[in-house]
């Protein structure tokens, strides 16, 4: 007769006591760190104000190598009105913002600031025809070009996205992350969400959409991971200084939320996420219809394959819908904060839009020419953790054979 | 047939010489107070005088007053009309102290009768359902029982500012009801997940499948936990939990701002809505502004080197 096995009691014990020994340890490690000198600073990477008006200034980063020889068109980028763009240099040694310095490009970077209650009737179109216009047409000027390369971060790769419609003449290339561009879906829910928020009533209340509520509102995405796991982890891993450092750092960064202005929410939620009219050129901003077919210029679109903010089936219709026949779409295996943060994406990210603005920044070879139809392609190194899908490109030689 | 009405319980010649004295005694005081009067603002000046004389003109015409009643009361005819009044208080005092008492005894049969409702509301809920059906109840009987209170129309100079002081009562229970539905939605998850880690351990046990670290327990409840999360965030009633709890809490933020400016205007400070206002105008002006800043501007110079 087959024996039936035993529960090892003596080993849970043996665990539950290692686990107590190791929690006391612990203990008395973290105190020592929490309560001596850390190093939580963000967005440390030195800059300069070039240029204000009203709450929203550009920041030029100053070089940390030669400038690039081949990558001359300064890039913009413009982060969400939702949370701040300091998450691009959280750490310094997984910064998007250096690693773009580290290659020579000439760096911009929007802070939109913070909104208070005299900002509440500024639109989509103040923020994309205002704002942005004016800091694009300043850099322009400071830098002696025409065109500007562009790239958007999620709420801001989405007005990246309507001021390359509006303004196709001034933008050489646009980069959208994480950029929501479809909205009906159901892949997320936030899209789910979003469809029976009552926006109008939610700015009448409030003026501007307070950061507060949207972060719960995000808290509530995942509360088991983000109200009780990483709070567990952050407790399993207090005796480990770098840790606890990083630790607060996303912290800080992800509790530092501004208002959104409360009629670019309104616009944003009923056109936007209610209507859907971007993806199929109908949204109207400053008067002028956002016709997705004036998006001519070459578009690099990166999304993440687990973002529950920007899930796939909002970011993947963009490059579908534009009028440009050189376009790539890059899938990411990671989430909505990881494609910045992470280490592992960190290695593929950066290098990747560098790559792709550096074989656009040099007169194009016959390979590059534009081919009808679209195809995908799969990237080999380094076992894949993206995938990638180009339009009417052929892609280099570099990444077929990666 | 007419009725026979009883004599005049009061005699008539009583009453008719004690009307005239008293007639002649008022008479004489209020011709004092005028002379009085006279006298005082004579010795007056300026802006007092008009002051004066309007206080002589109202001593004057109470005067007046007191003599046509007095006269009219002390005709035969009135006096005796007054004695059979008189006559008849014990009749209206019996009548006024019936309603009374039977308008007191109808508010408490109400009463009573609401007691009842409400006890027949609560019978619904049973203990063994405590923590769900309690907040349910709740609901249920603020919005029956409490509500129509808030919502009485309110009269006279301050309805208004009552108004909405009920109003922002009003939406605060709800607000706080709604609340309680959503809180309570969100723990589901939480339960269910307990309930079946306690199920998946059993069946371990029953399999002599213990895992030897019991950290392995905790990141099987966060999976369970979130996979429960999932589906009810996925539900169409969270959805429409957040979306009524959401228009709560802005309804109840409208009206509690509607009392803050109703404060602030009694106070040298300006409203949401006077700062509201000014923005606005500022944007406005703002916009023309760049708007002419950048159509004055001339065309933008040729860039130094190509793009």
């Amino acid at each position: 007769m087959e024996e039936t096995p035993k529960i090892p009691v003596d080993v849970i014990l043996k665990h539950l006591a290692e686990g107590a020994d190791r929690a006391q340890e612990r203990a008395s490690k973290a105190s020592d760190i929490l309560l001596g000198p850390l190093d939580t600073d963000i967005a440390t990477t030195p800059y300069e104000v070039i240029y204000q008006e009203d709450r929203v200034r550009l920041k030029h980063y100053l070089p940390l190598a030669e400038p690039s020889a081949t990558l001359k068109t300064p890039l913009l980028v413009v982060y969400a009105l939702i949370n701040r763009e300091t998450m691009l240099d959280l750490q310094p040694e997984r910064s998007v913002v250096r690693n773009f310095l580290k290659a020579g490009i000439d760096l911009y970077m929007i802070d939109w600031g913070y909104p208070s209650r005299k900002d509440k009737y500024l639109t989509i179109d103040d923020h994309v025809n205002g704002y942005m216009d004016n800091i694009v047409d300043h850099i322009r000027d400071r830098c002696g070009v025409d065109k500007v390369n562009l790239m958007g971060i999620c709420m801001g790769g989405t007005f990246c996205v309507i001021y390359s419609a509006l303004h196709p003449d001034k933008v050489k290339n646009l980069v959208t992350t994480v950029c929501p561009a479809n909205f009906d879906t159901d892949q997320g829910l936030l899209h789910i969400w979003m469809k029976d928020v009552d926006a109008d009533k939610m700015i009448d209340a409030f003026g501007n959409m307070p950061g507060d509520l949207m972060n719960f509102g995000f808290l509530l995405l995942n509360p088991a991971r983000l109200m009780i796991d990483k709070y567990v982890g952050f407790v399993e891993n207090m005796d480990d200084k770098a840790f606890v450092e990083n630790f607060i750092r996303m912290e800080k960064w992800i509790f530092d939320s501004p208002d959104v202005p409360g009629e670019t929410f309104r616009q944003f939620v009923k056109d936007c996420y209610q209507k859907n009219l971007l993806i199929q050129s109908r949204l109207v901003v400053g008067g002028k219809r956002v016709d997705l077919k004036n998006l001519t210029m070459p578009l690099l679109n990166i999304y993440g394959q687990f973002d529950h903010l920007v899930p796939p089936g909002a970011a993947d219709k963009l490059t579908g819908a534009v009028g440009s026949t050189d376009t790539e779409d890059v899938c990411l295996d990671t989430g909505h904060i990881g494609i910045y943060v992470s280490s592992k994406t960190q290695r593929e990210f950066t290098p990747k839009i560098i790559q792709w603005l550096t074989e656009r920044e040099q007169p194009r070879t016959r390979s590059m020419a534009k081919k009808p139809g679209a195809r995908k392609a799969s990237v080999n190194s380094r076992k894949p953790s993206w995938t990638a899908r180009t339009k009417n490109m052929k892609p280099s030689k570099e990444r077929a054979n990666a | 047939m007419e009725e026979s009405r009883p004599e005049p319980s009061v005699p008539m010649d009583f009453l008719q010489p004690w009307l005239n004295m008293m007639n002649q005694a008022l008479t004489g005081f209020f011709s004092g107070l005028q002379g009085m009067q006279a006298g005082s603002d004579n010795g007056g000046q300026g802006s007092s005088e008009g002051h004066a004389r309007a206080s002589q003109e109202t001593l004057t015409s109470l005067f007046k007053t007191w003599g046509t009643l007095s006269s009219a009361m002390s005709e035969p005819t009135a006096a005796s009309s007054i004695a059979s009044g008189m006559a008849s208080l014990p009749d209206v005092m019996t009548r006024f102290f019936q309603t009374g008492i039977s308008g007191f005894l109808k508010a408490q049969e109400q009463a009573m009768n609401k007691i009842r409702r409400l006890s027949r509301q609560t019978e619904a809920y049973r203990f063994d359902n405590l923590d769900q059906d309690s907040l349910k109840a709740w609901s249920d009987f603020y919005d029956k029982e409490i509500r129509q209170y808030l919502k009485v129309p309110q009269l006279g100079l301050v309805r208004f500012y009552q108004e909405r002081f009920n109003q922002a009562v009003d939406r605060y229970n709800i607000m706080n009801a709604k609340l309680g539905d959503f809180l309570q939605l969100l723990m589901l998850p939480m339960e269910k997940s307990f309930k079946v880690l306690s199920d998946k351990i059993e069946e371990q046990v029953r399999l002599r499948k213990v895992p030897e670290d019991p950290h392995e327990h905790y990141r099987l409840w966060v999976k369970i936990l979130e996979g429960h999360y999932m589906t009810l965030f996925k539900s169409a009633e969270y959805t429409r939990a957040l979306a009524e709890t959401l228009a709560a809490f802005e309804e109840f933020i409208t009206a509690r701002n509607r009392i803050f400016a109703d404060v602030m205007q009694s106070l040298p400070i300006p409203t949401n809505k006077d700062l509201d206002d000014l923005y606005e105008e500022i944007y406005r002006l703002k916009k023309r502004v760049k708007e002419l800043e950048k159509s004055t501007k001339g065309p933008r110079k040729a860039p130094a080197s190509g793009d």
